[in-house]
Order: structure tokens, then C-alpha cells, then sequence
């Protein structure tokens, strides 16, 4: 009996002392592999110069990012990594898509993006919600623009501060209306010197927008608009709608409609008692790539189906080009106020133009 | 009643832990199970109140194998003991004897009826539990603990009664009394009791037949006077003894150690 | 003397009984008379009470009615399932999720959706796929521990080794699921957290069907009586004419479907499954499962009803929408499970 316990306490012991070698020796890999600034690691990435952008910056500039951080630049980057699609879009909007070496697996729009990255000039650096930092870092970019409302971009800053990359952070999704974008389009184009080309895209983008707002004071005299219900998903999904201080409730307002999830903050869950008591005029979902049929059916299922919305038949399913223009709070948003403006007063702006808007066949059947 | 086991052998994970061994046990007498650790006490009595069911031989109850019995029917007939008891969710006493008279119940049957609180009740008063009924299990001293144990292996009225060390955590004048009750209980009732003892003090005392087990074999068998010569105990325990008799009957059996730096002193009683 | 001890333990289970069947019908009412909508309490209870009913109030009522129902099934079932495993891991700290349904039932949700972004489109697909992952959770913990002896503490580590791994493999899955679902308003890891926001009418008959075949199955087995003898030994209750590893099987598997069901229904709910028991246990004063079964089920109804009414008062008066119901449970029960055990801890 002794004997089997000293056998056995010798097992033990020669597994632990396994484990805590083999803990050892990852640790000291992990440590070797990982950039502390002095390993190099090899990149073949050439990335043409398609536009060039003449900078009129001086040699050293501070911007102050959506956190209130200050981030001083003594030259002009020259290899940014985009954390969020609606970074992508401005900063090609802004002519400077010649820069970009890293972006993430959503971003899609302008359509020279998805051709760079699979010609392998632009990476892939994760998704949205999960960017890879070990692979951000391996690209030695001097430059990582993340969302400020995102936590995992959050949670970069310190590893991306630690291996000497500038990183900054913009309204991203936190964005609460126009007036962030294009604090976030000028905070990007002050890092690059080109505020011209910014003042020039934001002018543009309001005259879209104001155009819109006018065509609809103009018609409505002031009137309270319709009700807007907008859903982040199918409902089975879960009810999840966009808060008054979101930049979809502020492109519902812009497009002449009242966001019924409206007095909540944030990306609020509501419930059908809520959403019945408030009866929509108007149900925007968020398709998210599914069968567009049967969704309608789905919502006719549910309590849903009781809505003045679904009654008179104005569901409307975005999907695709249409809901990335929506969900994005980039330089595409004047297209999202036209879009939403579309659905909501289609008499004034015709039916809406871009991909996927699908409307429900007809009023309901009773 | 009577309980024969034939050829029995068992193994854990190819360990022999009986070997070919046969005992036959009448009723009305207390017979004991002796032998060191891991001489195949516990596995014998766990085999004849077949939780574990032999390789080969066959244990049998009245001449009918285990086999042949249904769950229920030895769930009445056997009641198997050992001196511990999980009590990590609090119970009752009085739940726990209760639950003895499960086997007793109807299939549907969801509370006790009268005659169940009867026999708690009579049960409680033979080992002395009546006025910890309502206590908790955890809230017991060691000594309370073994004989609520002892109140619930008896409240089936079981024909067999097998104890695995029912006196292991109790003080010397408790472990009397403890065994004084199963003895007596045994003549009363005529059940075939079997008790695996450590102490051959006690065995000598209150057991009828020993069975003195080593290593998975029976190393020999009869009345307490019969087994415990020096010779054997020597052989199984591994150590010296001297057996001693006192009062005609009753053997002391003192283990001797071995070795210097120890002062004997032997004396011979009259 | 037993008789006394034994007719005073009766008579207080049935008062418990009674008064927390009362408590019950008491939240169920309060439940109704509170949410987002603009109807007051005094017609939303003349609709009740004298069917008098307006046509808001009767839509209200309705919505709030399906609501407290799903809130008052999933509470007993979780409460009642956690009983269960905590008899049979011999465990008071074991919750219902402890056997592994909850990762087994997110990862196959994520499979699902990886394969077909439509399984989001019908609630009932969902729910059935979500119920098919707990389901296999089960088998996988019920036969990794079977052939490791079918104790409760092995189904306790085969139910921790099946979570961890199906919680690894759902979040690979999700993750790849991303580009299915371009989601970019919330993060994907909040499917499956526990509200009641989003049922419908047919949720009911799933969880009433799923508590109805449960309750039939431990009353018929007499699953109470097998855990009591369980509790103290595997050799104990063999030794009573219980077939051991049947009985863990089976408790596992009715424990499986009532997690399941509430898992596919309103998602993960924590806190219920644990303090439901406990509730039962100190104030019945004793495990006997006889009397937890019962008392567990109305506590873990009430707490979780009371719950879903907070969840909708804190909608109504704040700007943060709807709280996941797993930590509105947590704020209502906790306090009251701690004044509870600092009670029983001094006797």
C-alpha cells in the first residue's frame, strides 16, 4: 500500500513538473514570437499608388480623438489599419485608400477594397467585434483607427500603444448623429493633411442631407412624422432596436419619421407590449441575408402583425448594399437618410433605389 | 434463514479481492468478518447484498440465488451498513430512518403511512434515538451518527443484517452497548447477522462464528476459541500475539511489537 | 414521539404549500399590472377581474399575460431541474447548467446559423434547434458518465468537460457566423441571453408540454423517494431496491429537459436553478425532495415572475430598454437568499 502511494505521488509530481516546463516553454515562445519591437517579421505588400494625394501638413500636428485623447503626429502615416467599415469608407472616401494596408472582413464598400484585398495588397485583420491583434501588429502600420464605441477596438490600445503604433479612436458606432461623422471625417483627414478634400465630402454630404430635410419640412409644415419601428434582426432574433441617441435614430429623425425606441439609449431590447402601445406606422428590419418571404411571415406571427405598420403593408426588409449604408456611420450616410427617406415618405422621393429594400406584398390579407 | 455463499470470486480491475470463498451463516447467530485491511470484508458483504455481483459462484438466500430475487424483494430482505454517511444536503433523522421503509411502500405511494411511523418509532426506542428524531444529521456527534445508522439498517426488520464496522467511531463503553443491541436484536429476531469487525477484542466477545479473511481467501473459520490462536492471527496480521484467556471463555488477543525500545510486560492472567 | 415529528413536518410543508401557491397568484397579478405601456394598473385589473376590457387594455393584458405565464413555467422548471441535479451531485452549490445543456444548445444555434442564416427567421426553428442542442448535451454528459461509472460526481465533471468544450466550439462558430450575420449592431454573444421580451403564445404549450411530461416522470418513478435515499450513498439506495445508474440517467434527462426547454425558450437564466432549492430546502427545514420538488418550483415560479415584472418596470421608467432577465433574478433573489442563510446558518 505504501509502495503504490510513492509510485503514484512519483506520477503526480512527474506531471506537474511536465506542465509547469511545457507552461514555461510557451510562455517563452509566445514571448519570442510576439513583436517587443525588435523582431521582424517579413511583409510583401506593395501597395500601388493609385491617386496621389498632395498634403499640405505641417511637419507636426495633435488631433483629439473621440475619447478626448491626444495623439501627436510628426509625419504623415503611411500605413493605416481600418478596425471599422465605416473607417474604410472615409478614409478611401477621402482619397487616401493608397494607405490603407489592414481592414477588417465587413468592410466591402468602395468596391476597390474587396479587389485590394484579394489581389493581397490590403489584409484582412479580423472581424468587427474581434479584430486579430497579433495580425494588426504584423502588418507594422504607423497608424489604427478603431471605433470608440467598440470594446474589443478599446481593448487594443494598450498593446497597439505598447508596440509604438498610434492608434485613434472615432464616434464609430457610438456616432449619435451627422454632426459626429463629420467630426470623425475631419479628426481623419486632419492626420493626413487633407482638409480640403474633407470640407469638400462634407459639404457634400450635407446639401444631400438638407435637400431631404427640406423636401420634407416643406411638405409636412412641421407636423410630427410617421412612427418608425427599426429591428436589428429578425425578432426571433430578440427585439432589438436603435436608441434615440444612436446615429439610426437620428437618420429616422432626418428622414422625417419618429423613432418609437426613441426615449431609450443605446441598442435597447424593447418588448411587444411597448411596441404595440406605441403602433408603428412604419416596421424596418434588418434582414441579415434571410429569406425575405418568410421573414414577413414570420412577423405576421407575432404580435407584430397587430401593428398599423404591418396592416397597411409597409414592412420594409433592408438587406446588403442597404443595410451596410444604414448600419454605417460613414460618408454614405446622406445615401441612408435618402434610403430611410424613401421608405418613410415615398410619396415625396419615390420608392427606395438602393439594394435590398424589400417591401412586404400588399397590405395584410385579414 | 439461512445464507450460503459458494465459490465466490471477485475482482477490482483485475485485482483478486475474493478468491474461491465459501461461508455458510445460520441465523440467529452473529457472525464476523475478520481480517486485515483489504482482505475482502467490505466486497463480501457488498456481494451478498448484491450490489456487486460475483465472476463466478453464486451467493444464495434459503437456497434460491441472488439472481432470482427481484430488487424489491431483497431491498425487504437485506439491510447493508457501513459508518458513513454523506450529509452534505441537511436531513433529518427522522428522514433518513424513513427512508428504510421505503421498500415497504407502494410503487405510487408518495407519503408513510402508520405502520412506517410504528416501526421508526419502536426502532428509535431500541437504539436510543427518540429524542434526536428531529435533528439534523450534521447537527449529531459521531457516536449519535452510528446509531441512527444502525436505527435505519434495522427499521426494514431485515432478515439479513450485514454492518461494516458498525462500531468504528465510537468511544469503548459506546461500542459495547452498540453490539450488546445487535447481538441481542439477532437472538430476538433471528436474522442472519454478519458483521466485519477490525477489533478482535470484540470479535471474541460477541460473535458466534468468525470468518477470518486474508487476502481474498478464507484463512479459517469456526467459533472465536477455534480461529484465534496465535499461529493464524500471527500469519494474517503479520505481527506477533498473545492469546490469552480470561474467564474460560473470553480471549485477549494482544498484539506484540516487535523490535527494541519497548519494555513487555506480560502477565499472565488467571 | 415520531408521529408528532413526522405530522408537524407535514402540516408545515402543506402551509408552505399554500402560502407560496397564494404568493404566486399574487405576483402573477402584480405581473400584469406593470409595464411599458401607457394603460394604468386600475384597468388593466378591471379587465381582469370584471372582463371589462378595453381594446388596449385587452391587447395589454394579453401581452403581459404571456409574459407572466413563460416567466411563472421557466422559473418552476429551472428551480425544479435544479433540485434535481443538486440531489443527485449529492451538491446544494450544483445548478441546472452544470450538466452542459446551455453550451451544447448555443453551439448548435451557431451551426445552425452558419449553415442557414434562416434558421434566425422562425422563432419556432429556433427554438426547436436550441432544444436539440440541449438535448445532445445531455447524451454527451449522460454517456461520457456512464462509462465512468454513472455517479453524480462524474456527471458533474462529464457536464463541466462537455460546457467547456461546446463553450470553445460556439464561440469559433459565432465567430465564423459573423459573416453570415453582418451584424454590426450588437456583438453575436448575446444569443441565448435570458429575456422574456421577445415570447409568443405558442411558448407556452412548448414549456407547459416540456413541465408536464417532466412532473409525470419524477412523480410516476418516484424520483423524490430515489434522490432522498440517493443523498446518503449509492450503496444506501442500491441497498433500498434503486437501480442506481438508472435513476441518475433519468434524473439527468428529465433535469436536461426542463434547462432545455427554458433554454430554448427564453435563453440562459441564472440564479433560479440555485436559490430555488435553497429557498425550499431552509425554510422546509429539510432535503427531503418529497416537499423540495414542490416548494423549489413555486419559489423559482415567483422569483422569476416577480423578475420579468421588474424587468418591465425598469423599461417603463429608464432609458436602457430591457435587462437580460438573468440579472434582474439576481437582484430580486439574492438578497433574500442571504437573509435566508444568515437565518438558517445561526440554527
Amino acid at each position: 500500500m505504501t509502495h503504490k502511494a510513492l509510485t503514484h505521488g512519483r506520477s503526480i509530481a512527474v506531471v506537474v513538473v511536465v506542465a509547469v516546463v511545457m507552461l514555461l516553454a510557451g510562455i517563452a515562445i509566445g514571448m519570442a514570437i510576439s513583436p517587443g519591437g525588435s523582431t521582424q517579421i517579413a511583409t510583401t505588400i506593395h501597395v500601388p499608388i493609385t491617386q496621389v494625394v498632395t498634403s499640405t501638413r505641417p511637419a507636426q500636428i495633435s488631433v483629439i480623438d473621440a475619447l478626448g485623447r491626444e495623439v501627436v503626429f510628426d509625419g504623415v502615416p503611411k500605413r493605416v489599419v481600418s478596425l471599422a467599415p465605416s473607417v474604410t469608407e472615409i478614409l478611401f472616401a477621402l482619397g487616401l485608400g493608397d494607405r490603407v494596408v489592414g481592414v477588417t472582413s465587413f468592410c466591402n464598400y468602395p468596391p476597390e477594397v474587396p479587389r485590394l484585398v484579394s489581389e493581397g495588397r490590403i489584409s484582412v485583420i479580423g472581424g468587427f467585434w474581434n479584430p486579430d491583434s497579433e495580425k494588426v501588429v504584423s502588418l507594422k502600420p504607423d497608424l489604427v483607427i478603431g471605433s470608440a464605441g467598440t470594446r474589443p477596438h478599446l481593448q487594443l490600445k494598450d498593446l497597439l500603444e505598447e508596440a509604438g503604433i498610434k492608434v485613434v479612436y472615432v464616434y464609430g458606432n457610438d456616432a449619435g448623429s451627422l454632426y459626429d461623422v463629420v467630426r470623425d471625417i475631419r479628426t481623419i483627414a486632419r492626420i493626413f493633411g487633407v482638409e480640403d478634400a474633407a470640407e469638400k465630402l462634407i459639404k457634400e454630404i450635407e446639401g444631400e442631407i438638407g435637400s431631404v430635410t427640406i423636401t420634407i419640412a416643406n411638405a409636412t409644415r412641421g407636423s410630427a412624422g410617421p412612427k418608425v419601428l427599426f429591428l436589428l434582426g429578425p425578432p426571433a432574433f430578440g427585439l432589438y432596436s436603435a436608441g434615440g441617441d444612436t446615429f439610426i435614430g437620428w437618420i429616422i429623425s432626418a428622414a422625417g419619421g419618429v423613432n418609437i425606441a426613441g426615449k431609450f439609449s443605446g441598442w435597447p431590447v424593447l418588448d411587444y407590449e411597448y411596441i404595440l402601445s406605441n403602433d408603428p406606422d412604419i416596421i424596418v428590419v434588418s434582414a441579415m441575408g434571410t429569406n425575405y418571404t418568410e421573414l414577413v411571415k414570420e412577423i405576421g406571427s407575432t404580435p407584430l402583425a397587430e401593428t398599423k405598420a404591418y396592416r397597411e403593408g409597409r414592412v420594409y426588409l433592408v438587406d446588403q448594399e442597404a443595410n451596410d449604408v444604414l448600419m454605417r456611420p460613414g460618408p454614405r450616410i446622406a445615401s441612408a437618410v435618402k434610403l430611410m427617406a424613401s421608405i418613410i415618405h415615398p410619396e415625396l422621393f419615390g420608392e427606395p433605389e438602393t439594394p435590398v429594400v424589400y417591401r412586404m406584398a400588399g397590405p395584410a390579407k385579414p | 434463514m439461512r445464507v450460503r455463499v459458494d465459490g465466490v470470486t471477485f475482482s477490482y480491475n483485475s485485482v483478486k479481492a475474493l478468491d474461491d470463498v465459501t461461508v455458510e451463516v445460520e441465523c440467529g447467530k452473529v457472525t464476523c468478518l475478520l481480517g486485515p485491511n483489504g482482505a475482502g470484508k467490505t466486497t463480501l458483504l457488498k456481494l451478498i447484498a448484491s450490489y456487486i455481483k460475483p465472476e463466478r459462484g453464486a451467493v444464495y438466500i434459503d437456497g434460491k440465488d441472488l439472481k432470482m430475487y427481484s430488487p424489491r424483494e431483497l431491498a425487504r430482505l437485506i439491510s447493508i451498513a457501513d459508518p458513513h454517511l454523506p450529509r452534505t444536503l441537511p436531513m433529518r433523522v427522522v428522514d433518513f430512518v424513513l427512508t428504510a421503509r421505503y421498500p415497504f411502500q407502494g410503487a405510487f405511494q408518495y407519503f408513510e403511512r402508520d405502520n412506517d411511523l410504528k416501526v421508526v418509532e419502536e426502532v428509535s426506542k431500541e437504539t436510543l434515538i427518540s429524542h434526536l428524531l428531529d435533528r439534523r444529521l450534521d447537527q449529531l456527534s459521531s457516536g449519535e451518527l452510528q446509531r441512527v445508522i444502525i436505527a435505519a439498517a434495522l427499521a426494514k426488520r431485515p432478515r439479513i443484517l450485514l454492518l461494516d464496522e458498525p462500531s468504528a467511531f465510537l468511544d469503548i463503553r459506546y461500542r459495547f452497548d452498540m453490539l450488546d443491541a445487535i447481538k441481542r436484536y439477532t437472538l430476538a429476531q433471528r436474522t442472519v447477522t454478519i458483521i466485519a469487525l477490525h477489533d478482535l477484542y470484540l470479535a471474541s466477545l460477541y460473535c458466534d462464528t468468525v470468518v477470518l479473511l486474508s487476502k481474498g481467501k478464507v484463512v479459517s473459520y469456526g467459533s472465536p476459541r477455534e480461529v484465534f490462536t496465535s499461529q493464524i492471527i500471527e500469519e494474517v496480521y503479520g505481527v506477533r500475539v498473545k492469546v490469552v484467556p480470561v474467564d474460560g471463555e473470553i480471549l485477549l488477543a494482544f498484539p506484540l511489537p516487535s523490535g527494541e525500545g519497548t519494555t513487555i510486560q506480560e502477565q499472565t492472567a488467571s | 414521539m415520531s408521529q408528532e415529528v413526522i405530522s408537524g413536518s407535514r402540516r408545515k410543508f402543506l402551509f408552505l404549500a399554500l402560502l407560496l401557491t397564494v404568493a404566486l397568484a399574487v405576483s402573477l397579478l402584480f405581473s400584469l399590472s406593470v409595464g411599458t405601456s401607457l394603460v394604468s394598473p386600475k384597468e388593466v385589473l378591471t379587465c381582469l377581474i370584471a372582463f371589462e376590457c378595453g381594446k388596449s387594455a385587452k391587447l395589454v393584458v394579453d401581452m403581459r399575460f404571456v409574459r407572466a405565464c413563460v416567466a411563472a413555467l421557466s422559473g418552476a422548471m429551472l428551480a425544479l431541474a435544479g433540485t434535481l441535479v443538486q440531489g443527485l451531485t449529492r451538491n446544494p452549490l450544483a445548478d441546472p447548467y452544470i450538466i452542459g445543456v446551455s453550451s451544447t444548445s448555443l453551439a448548435v444555434v451557431s451551426a445552425a446559423v452558419l449553415l442557414s442564416p434562416s434558421v434566425l427567421v422562425h422563432r419556432q426553428v429556433l427554438i426547436a434547434v436550441a432544444f436539440a442542442g440541449a438535448l445532445l448535451g445531455y447524451i454527451l454528459t449522460t454517456t461520457i458518465s456512464l462509462l465512468s461509472g454513472g455517479s453524480g460526481t462524474s456527471l458533474v465533471l462529464s457536464g463541466i468537460a462537455v460546457s467547456a468544450l461546446f463553450s470553445g466550439i460556439s464561440h469559433v462558430l459565432l465567430y465564423l457566423s459573423q459573416n453570415r450575420i453582418a451584424q454590426l449592431g450588437r456583438n453575436y454573444v448575446f444569443l441565448l441571453l435570458g429575456s422574456t421580451s421577445g415570447v409568443l403564445r405558442q411558448d407556452i404549450t412548448y414549456l407547459a408540454i416540456s413541465l408536464a411530461t417532466s412532473l409525470a416522470i419524477i412523480f410516476v418513478l418516484g424520483i423524490p423517494k430515489a434522490l432522498n435515499a440517493y443523498l446518503f450513498g449509492e450503496l444506501y439506495a442500491s441497498q433500498l431496491g434503486y437501480r442506481v445508474r438508472a435513476l441518475t440517467a433519468t434524473t439527468a434527462l428529465v433535469s436536461s429537459v426542463l434547462t432545455g426547454a427554458t433554454v430554448a425558450v427564453v435563453g440562459v437564466v441564472g440564479f433560479i436553478g440555485l436559490a430555488g432549492p435553497h429557498i425550499a430546502r431552509i425554510s422546509a427545514g429539510t432535503s427531503d425532495h418529497r416537499a423540495t420538488v414542490v416548494l423549489s418550483a413555486l419559489t423559482g415560479s415567483i422569483l422569476t415572475v416577480l423578475a420579468d415584472a421588474l424587468t418591465r418596470a425598469i423599461s417603463a421608467i429608464s432609458s436602457w430598454g430591457e435587462l437580460p432577465l438573468g440579472v434582474v433574478t439576481g437582484i430580486i433573489g439574492a438578497p433574500f437568499l442571504a437573509y435566508l442563510v444568515v437565518k438558517g446558518g445561526r440554527g
